[in-house]
């Protein structure tokens, strides 16, 4: 008893001697205007599927939108007692055009998590945040941060169904330690670590049994880790992560691992890949020049087997289709030509355990039209500003990307960007951004206009 | 006649006088800092430094309106005004810290300085009074 009052004297005293900031609300949001041209993509695709053409064309008109982009409220409290100092800090985001009326855009918790900070040397983060990978990841979104509307492509949500951004950068962590120290008067060192679950493919998206919907399901966690270094104005860093990527859909639930009905059969193999992502980054400002860069590679780690299966997959499915419909039709053709053939009940078996087969080939033809033979991937982009004046900023951007696992960008995309910035006010920005983007394997062009402008408060 | 005369050249003599006031870092008596260079300046300014020596933390004021003391202080740290309101803002938005207090006069300053555990800020040299510490001369 006297234990239990010992500790409760000692939390009521704790408590009393706490101290808390008032409650800071503040935000941002950005808006603009966009233009994107029409564009033709060429995509290799076996013949037989495609009317004689060993090319399919994927043509895109151009459009044109008004768009409120992104509207972030944060609120923050900072708390300090006995035990130390805390921050308590939340993201809620509205995205494009967001309104549940209409069902347009979404409604995120960004980030809610709690600070314990013991010195600049070691803070823990506990809940929902973005990890820091790199220079950019932490601040992706915070738009007033950035000149530029169309960020470096693996952040741009923009191209989210060419580009996954998961597969490039770590989106989501429930922990992570940070810190920094001085190693001489000008040099200071900093670092950060995190761990979060697996990546989005493995969280449930519905209600089964007492999994709930956001809980991950795989017993694979994401780690990673930065360390960096400062100099004046000068920021190095290097970044790693490990996690598994869920290709499931293709190495062992595909219609090839589960029958020879085509003539084509491979057992199912693992499809939880092991993978690396290493990044390093590089950042400065000297004088009137801005200079941002990052590299990033992703790597995989596959068994022979598993190698062997991805370089064949695509042609496999597609020959499997092929082989199929021909099947189908051979029979069908067969039954025509000879209605009273007794061993036409045999083949209407077949064809009727065939047709639903080739539906699910179809389907996954479709799904996965567009895989390639290799998983790593490869990205970097640097941009080089100059202000004119405090208020006026121009830049240039490059941007280059590389990902095996998809025939349009197995060879490469480039990107370049220019664009300027005036900021009438600190907290106020007005926003122009000029891009064209070019895959010259698959005669592919975008050109796109964006004017906007990006408010703090 | 001569009097005035005395009044007037007393006048512009302490306009000149105040003209040329020094810029003065200032903190509170409880800092144990006696005195500081200009890359701590600029740590505390940009935020990246948030504690003093003996661990308390530091509790930044600057001045909100433009002036000689403004301009004398950020041209000491090589900074624009905006530059160092970016990085305040890079802390706020990723919840790494807080922007400073703006304050609209340099008594109000000296004033919040002195009631202020940890707080540092800058004033003219003539606004310094014996309720704050002065750190670092700027001249």
């Amino acid at each position: 008893m006297k234990k239990y009052f010992s500790f409760l004297l000692l939390f009521v005293v704790s408590s009393v001697s706490a101290q808390s900031s008032d409650l800071q609300i503040f935000g941002y949001f950005q808006g603009y205007y966009n233009y994107f041209s029409k564009y033709n993509i060429e995509i290799p695709i076996n013949p037989y599927l495609n009317n004689g053409s060993s090319i399919k064309t994927i043509k895109s008109e151009a459009k044109n939108s008004f768009l409120s982009q992104q509207l972030n409220l944060f609120l923050k409290k900072d708390f300090s007692g006995s035990y130390g100092e805390f921050t308590t800090f939340v993201n809620l985001e509205l995205t494009s055009n967001y309104s549940s009326d209409n069902f347009w855009g979404a409604f995120n918790l960004q980030e809610a998590w709690l600070k314990y900070a013991y010195s600049d040397a070691f803070n823990v983060k506990f809940g929902a945040m973005i990890p820091t990978f790199n220079n950019l990841n932490e601040i992706k979104n915070r738009t007033p941060l950035l000149s530029y509307m169309f960020r470096p492509l693996v952040y741009e949500t923009y191209v989210n169904g060419i580009i996954s951004s998961e597969d490039f950068i770590p989106e989501q962590a429930f922990m992570q330690i940070y810190g920094k120290t001085d190693l001489t008067e000008s040099v200071e060192f900093n670092y950060s670590a995190f761990v979060g679950n697996a990546e989005k493919s493995y969280v449930a998206q519905e209600l089964s049994g007492i999994v709930l919907p956001g809980l991950d399901t795989s017993k694979f966690k994401s780690v990673g880790a930065r360390v960096g270094l400062k100099f004046n104005d000068i920021k190095i860093g290097f970044s790693a992560t490990y996690d598994r990527d869920n290709k499931n859909s293709i190495f062992n639930q595909s219609p090839l691992n589960s029958t020879n009905a085509s003539g084509y059969y491979y057992a199912p193999l693992s499809g939880d890949l092991p993978r690396i992502r290493l990044g390093a980054d590089l950042s400065f400002n000297i004088g009137k020049f801005t200079f941002e860069s990052e590299f990033i590679v992703v790597k995989y780690t596959l068994a022979d087997n598993q190698k062997s299966y991805l370089s064949n997959y695509r042609e496999d499915i597609q020959h499997a289709l092929v082989n199929t419909a021909g099947t189908i039709q051979q029979l069908s053709g067969a039954i025509v030509a000879n209605p009273s053939d007794p061993a036409n009940s045999v083949k209407i078996l077949q064809l009727s355990q065939l047709t639903p087969f080739a539906e699910e080939l179809a389907n996954y033809v479709n799904q996965t039209s567009l895989v390639g033979k290799e998983l790593d991937k490869l990205f970097y982009y640097a941009m080089l500003g100059y202000n004119v004046t405090d208020d006026l900023q121009v830049y240039g951007m490059y941007c280059y990307l590389q990902d095996k696992f998809d025939v349009r960008l197995e060879d490469k995309l480039d990107f370049y960007s220019i664009g300027a910035t005036w900021a009438p006010l600190p907290t106020v920005s007005i926003k122009g951004q000029y891009s064209h983007q070019n895959i010259k394997v698959r005669n592919y062009n975008l050109n796109a206009l964006l004017l906007g402008f990006s408010v703090y408060f | 006649m001569k009097s005035l005369f005395f009044i007037v050249i007393l006048f512009v003599f302490g306009l000149l006088v105040n003209s040329n006031a020094q810029v003065v870092v200032i903190a509170n008596k409880s800092v144990p800092e006696s005195v500081i260079n200009k890359s701590k300046l600029e740590d505390i300014y940009k935020l990246s430094t948030n504690k003093w020596k003996n661990g308390d933390k530091i509790v930044v004021f600057d001045l909100k309106t433009e002036g000689k003391t403004r301009t004398a202080f950020y041209g000491f740290m090589g900074k624009s005004p905006d530059e160092l309101k970016k990085t305040w803002m890079r802390l706020q938005l990723t919840g790494e810290g807080n922007a400073p207090k703006s304050l609209s006069s340099e008594y109000e300053i000296v004033d919040m300085v002195a009631s202020t555990n940890g707080a540092i800020g800058y004033v003219s040299a003539d606004k310094v009074n014996a309720n704050v510490k002065v750190l670092l001369t700027i001249k």
